[in-house]
């Protein structure tokens, strides 16, 4: 039961104005966001998108801490990045630790990658704390139709990610059964050097394929008995339409790109 | 007499096993006609073929020989298909792996947009379903947040957004507790109220005797088909199928073997109780 | 093998918006050799409950003891205990995983660091506990069994490490009339061949009235009764407050007993209740 609990994505509810944009607006906004992270050479940039960002989490209600959460996994990397750009960078040097030194353009590197990589990971943990993954797959795909006439098969893809989703808390439901299952039987998932734990794994592993392969079989036969017959002459009950707010969002988002389009190459 | 809904005719079905091409006959030479309205109970034993004839009345399965008309349309016909999956709605065994959708009300209208009904009468249909199965409160929940009866509610809403005149269930209660059970066999009988037609596959003996007409199947033959109390009085015969009989239908036929006159058409608790009060 | 269960109490994510009380405060005692029926709605807390009793879950507060020793600790003595405590999930069947039913039955033992042939001694012992062919089926794949014959060999995989306390939670779910029967000869049969203790999920009161020689009541997390069939079938309102049903026999009786008739309604089976009937109708 614990397991299942965890909402996934992170989806943090809400009514606010952010909240209730189309998701098509905000898929294109992240989008931008992190484009435009990479269009910035000086920190002045980094100072302009932070404080858009900074904005839109005042808007959107979301409580700083949950942003945070999203640096836990990548903090490694983070930290990695920036000991590699202080040490291995040629320039005047400012602090000599034995053979390493720390120079004034590493440590400029440093902090500007490191800036770079936490605002990219604010930016794309608000747009899935601010929108659910359903209406995300239901934007994504609305946003890869007209790329249908090129052969992509975004309803095939959509409907993918929508079982996936709907799929993921079942399947970790059975993880936990399965392994509890097992344990009982004094299967040990813990202790072993990492081949020894590879091996342990198939107990859980086999059930768990032979159990998703048959939600597969019954959900497709459901499916089929539906008239489910894939994308073609499919309607949808929820339609998505751009209001208003979509419109400000747009206006406010041109004016973010232009302000960094502005900035760049005109400082340091 | 009308046309029955459902006529099926000589249907024979076997599965094929991968490796060495070998049949497994399922059923043989089944005769059977479906009304309109009615409550019609399949029974067997795992194996009978009770689940194989289900999935022959929406084409997910065709005639190995024989054949499935449901409207007059036949089964084997491709380009019957969807107007038959229409007409004929099922709702599976397992509750989890029915739902395709993580919002309830999402998952109801997957039906009526695979139909490409238009959005806002989706809309009308979606929200009439959940409330004819009373699960309209919990239409903007996740499926993993509902108990298994909810579940199978949801499932029912799913048919019933689809306008299906017909609804298949098969063996929707193996898997609920008993108040799940509960819950599903009052919106059956609820909808078979409102004059759909209901045929329900299950191996619980109680669940067959609330309907009309029981058709009991062995190693693909049906072997009976008639009302509850037909098949109630030939228990006996019937024992031999490892079939469970209510158990005022046990106690009665235990208590005629030590001499008691007890009338074969005692098929419930009330029923013995009135009898037994009424002989004092 | 004594089990004591003192003062549990279990919560669910505790500490985050969906903080559930699992358990609260539940106590009691299974004596070694007894039949314990363990009833309630689903989301009382049995499956929690069962899960503390080999160490899988640990309580918030409170102990279980297995002869005095808490299974909970990491001790070689704990450990010992926890290795004598069988626990039977819902759909067994859904844990098979070796290429053949020999191998799988032998996984248990083999976790305990048996010798193949002991494992595979005790595996044969165990697949004919539970009614199969060991001879027929030890090479074959477990996924080509039907459904009755894959959740028996799940069962022969806990039999095979020989415990002294075996749990069963609602080992007939999802099986057909003959299925259900033919499981609960099977347990029968495993109680009079090996002297264990057994506790058993159960919805069905039918089965509980007939196996049964103690049973438990859950709702809510609490245990709310507790003592033999024939006590606890006797609370009809109590239980009808529940939402729990009686034994079909003493639901039977309790109906003629209503219309004033001096019918004894401590009657567990359909023999008991023939019996009674022609004494008082015949």
């Amino acid at each position: 039961m614990a397991i299942k609990d965890i909402t996934l994505g992170q989806y943090f509810p809400g009514e606010s104005r952010i909240h209730r944009l189309d998701p098509r607006t905000k898929i294109i906004g992240t989008f931008v966001f992190l484009i435009s992270l990479f269009l910035v050479d000086h920190f002045l940039g980094f100072a302009l998108a932070g404080l858009f960002l900074l904005v839109l989490i005042l808007v959107s209600g979301v409580p700083f801490r949950f942003l945070f959460r999203g640096l836990k996994p990548i903090l490694f990397l983070i930290v990695f990045t920036m000991l590699i750009n202080l040490f291995m960078t040629s320039g005047t040097a400012l602090v000599a630790l034995g053979p390493l030194t720390i120079t004034e353009e590493g440590l400029y590197r440093a902090s500007f990658m490191a800036l770079r990589l936490v605002l990219l990971i604010f930016g794309s943990s608000l747009l899935t704390l601010v929108t659910k993954p359903i209406t995300l797959t239901d934007g994504m795909e609305r946003l890869m139709s007209p790329f249908n006439r090129l052969g992509l098969p975004s309803h095939e893809l959509a409907m993918m990610m929508t079982i996936a989703l709907r799929f993921i808390p079942t399947l970790l439901d059975e993880t936990d059964k399965i392994m509890k299952a097992q344990t009982a039987r004094g299967a040990d998932f813990e202790s072993g050097n990492l081949f020894r734990r590879a091996k342990g794994l198939i107990p859980l592993l086999v059930p768990l394929f032979v159990s998703a392969f048959r939600i597969a079989a019954d959900l497709a036969m459901a499916m089929e008995a539906r008239c489910y017959r894939g994308g073609q002459g499919r309607t949808r009950m929820n339609r998505m339409a751009f209001g208003k707010g979509d419109a400000l969002a747009a206006l406010i988002l041109a004016l973010y790109a232009a302000g960094i389009l502005y900035l760049r190459g005109r400082l340091g | 007499m009308d046309q029955p809904i459902i006529q099926i005719e000589q249907l024979d079905f076997a599965y094929e096993r991968e490796e060495g091409g070998e049949r497994i006959p399922a059923l043989s030479g089944v005769d059977l006609s479906i009304f309109e309205g009615s409550f019609v109970a399949v029974i067997g034993q795992n194996g009978s073929g009770k689940s194989t004839l289900a999935k022959c009345l929406n084409a997910l399965l065709l005639p190995g020989g024989g054949a499935v008309y449901v409207k007059g349309m036949d089964t084997k016909d491709d380009a019957s298909v969807w107007e038959i999956r229409k007409t004929v709605g099922m709702v599976f065994q397992n509750p989890d792996n029915q739902l395709v959708s993580s919002i309830v009300e999402d998952d109801v209208a997957f039906g009526p947009e695979n139909l490409g009904v238009e959005p806002s009468q989706i809309r009308r249909r979606v929200d009439e379903a959940l409330q004819s199965v009373d699960m309209y409160e919990h239409r903007k929940k996740g499926p993993h947040l509902l108990s298994g009866g909810q579940k199978q509610r949801v499932a029912i809403a799913g048919v019933l957004a689809m306008e299906s005149e017909c609804i298949v269930l098969d063996e929707p209660t193996a898997m609920l507790d008993p108040s799940g059970r509960k819950e599903v066999m009052e919106i059956i009988h609820r909808l078979h109220q409102q004059g759909k037609t209901i045929i329900l596959i299950t191996h619980f003996m109680e669940e067959a005797a609330q309907a009309d007409r029981v058709v009991i199947m062995e190693k693909g033959h049906v072997v009976f088909d008639g009302t509850p109390k037909e098949v109630f009085t030939a228990a006996s015969k019937l024992e031999s199928q490892h079939l469970d009989m209510p158990f005022a239908v046990q106690m009665a036929a235990r208590l005629r073997k030590r001499g008691m006159n007890i009338p074969h058409d005692v098929i419930t608790d009330q029923g013995l109780v009135e009898h037994l009060c009424a002989s004092k | 093998m004594r089990i004591e269960v003192r003062d549990l109490t279990h919560i669910y994510s505790e500490g985050m918006p969906f903080e559930t009380v699992a358990l609260r405060n539940v106590s009691f005692t299974m004596e070694p050799g007894s039949f314990v029926g363990l009833i309630g709605h689903t989301g009382s807390g049995k499956s929690t409950l069962i899960q503390h009793l080999n160490g899988l879950l640990k309580p918030m507060e409170g102990k279980v003891l297995a002869d005095g020793v808490d299974v909970t600790e990491k001790s070689e003595a704990s450990r010992s205990v926890r290795r004598k405590i069988g626990l039977v999930f819902q759909y067994p069947e859904y844990q098979l995983f070796e290429e053949t039913v020999l191998k799988d039955v032998c996984f248990g033992p083999r976790n305990l660091g048996m010798s193949q042939e002991v494992c595979e001694d005790r595996a044969f012992h165990a697949l004919r506990l539970v009614g199969l062919d060991a001879e027929d089926v030890k090479d074959r794949s477990p996924f080509g069994l039907s459904g009755g014959e894959k959740r028996r060999v799940a069962i022969a995989g806990v039999l095979a490490m020989d415990p002294e306390v075996l749990i069963l939670d609602e080992p007939t779910a999802g099986l057909d009339p003959k299925g259900h029967n033919d499981i609960l000869d099977m347990i029968q049969k495993i109680r009079q061949a090996r002297d264990l203790t057994i506790l058993l999920v159960s919805h069905n009161m039918d089965d509980v009235a007939r196996l049964a020689d103690y049973v438990l009541v859950m709702e809510n997390g609490a245990l709310v009764m507790e003592g033999p069939p024939q006590w606890i079938y006797a609370q009809e309102e109590k239980l009808q407050q529940l939402g729990l049903s009686l034994p079909s026999a003493t639901a039977l009786m309790r109906l003629l007993a209503r219309q004033g008739h001096p019918v004894r309604t401590d009657i567990l089976s359909a023999a008991e209740a023939e019996e009674e009937i022609l004494r008082v109708f015949g």
